[in-house]
């Protein structure tokens, strides 16, 4: 018995949602390897403790929308700084691709991004202080998206820019609508919709309101656990 | 819910294949497939609960197998124990990775004839 309370003792360090299912089945299978080979049994649960550990514990956290979210705002933050910092086209180019394979690890989190529950854009826009902020960016987004297409030099840039400005201020109104039901979710969604304004470092101002949208955004939580509608209400 | 299609082969790690290949000889709780691997292996592989379980973790997500509420003799048996098996997609998998590696064995032993003598591991 002394044993297998010290082995109940050690499935402590595997994450919880592991733990649930299949702790019992493994202090079972410890208590039948106890039986067989006595303190032997030690000699296999050590090694086997000290990798499957690790490994359950990394899963667990890639797995959690906790994790996802703070990996998919650094990959944003690391691609700008390199922007910002490095300068030049082949940075750009960089940046992009390392923010897309970021992403892609994502792909998880960003697919549970779209469902069929959301809350009316009327009622979106007005859930919370720094909603009216959002929305007021998005809107601008897709003013100078309409404005890049009517006046840009070349049709690619017409074709490039009016298409990033229209699809980030559609997502971050997007996001708006589906915060109550998927905050997480949503709340990523608008952050990556206002990575253009960092982009206009120079201007102060649209910096500036991405400052203040972050702060908003990181500070409301990230709880999985839907809103009252109430709450989306001023 | 399984993550593949059931005409497509999920991946097979080692300790997979031996759990897969342990199953083929019918259902069996963990401590059982522990046994049963490291008796099919000589002895090579040996698993302890966080790798068996960690395997079967993937193997249930990928539909390789399935748990059984069928128990051979429930009167003896403790309830803590998970019975599985094989799913038609774990059986087709065992059996692809299976015919994968004996093609392999065949083509290092004809490697072996051509050059009129088995490879010898360096410093051997």
């Amino acid at each position: 018995m002394k044993h297998q309370s010290i082995y109940r003792a050690a499935l402590r360090l595997y994450p919880r949602s592991f733990r649930h299912d299949y702790g019992d089945a493994m202090q079972q299978l410890f208590a039948d390897r106890v039986r067989d080979v006595g303190a032997r049994a030690w000699l296999r649960i050590v090694p086997d403790l000290a990798r499957t550990v690790p490994q359950q514990r990394i899963e667990a956290f890639m797995n959690s929308s906790r994790a996802r979210l703070p990996v998919l705002i650094a990959a944003g933050v690391v691609s700008i700084v390199a922007v910002i910092g490095a300068g030049g086209p082949g940075i750009i180019f960089v940046a992009a691709i390392t923010f897309t394979l970021l992403v892609l690890t994502q792909r998880e989190f960003l697919a549970s991004m779209f469902g069929t529950d959301r809350v009316p854009l009327r009622r979106a826009v007005v859930q919370t202080w720094w909603a009216p902020l959002a929305a007021l960016m998005a809107g601008t987004e897709i003013f100078f998206g309409t404005v890049n297409a009517l006046d840009a030099s070349n049709w690619g840039g017409r074709v490039f820019g009016s298409t990033i400005l229209w699809a980030v201020g559609a997502a971050m109104l997007y996001g708006l609508t589906r915060r109550p039901f998927a905050r997480p979710q949503a709340n990523a969604m608008i952050l990556l919709a206002s990575m253009p304004y960092f982009a206009l470092f120079w201007a102060i101002v649209p910096p500036l309101m991405g400052v203040v949208l972050w702060v908003g955004v990181l500070s409301s939580g990230f709880d999985t656990e839907p809103e009252p509608l109430s709450a989306a209400l001023p | 819910m399984a993550r593949h299609d059931q005409d497509q082969l999920p991946p097979v790690s080692s300790a997979v294949l031996h759990i897969l290949v342990s199953l083929m000889g019918g259902e069996k709780h963990g401590y059982a497939i522990m046994s049963d691997v490291e008796s099919l292996s000589d002895g090579a592989v040996r698993m302890g609960p966080g790798t068996l379980y960690g395997s079967i973790k993937k193997m249930l997500a990928d539909g390789l197998i399935e748990e059984t509420a069928e128990r051979p003799d429930p009167e003896l048996d403790d309830q803590r124990r998970r019975y599985y098996r094989l799913t038609g997609l774990g059986e087709r998998a065992a059996r692809a990775e299976l015919a994968r590696l004996e093609a392999l064995v065949r083509k290092a032993g004809s490697y072996g004839q051509v050059r009129g003598r088995v490879p010898r591991v360096q410093g051997a």
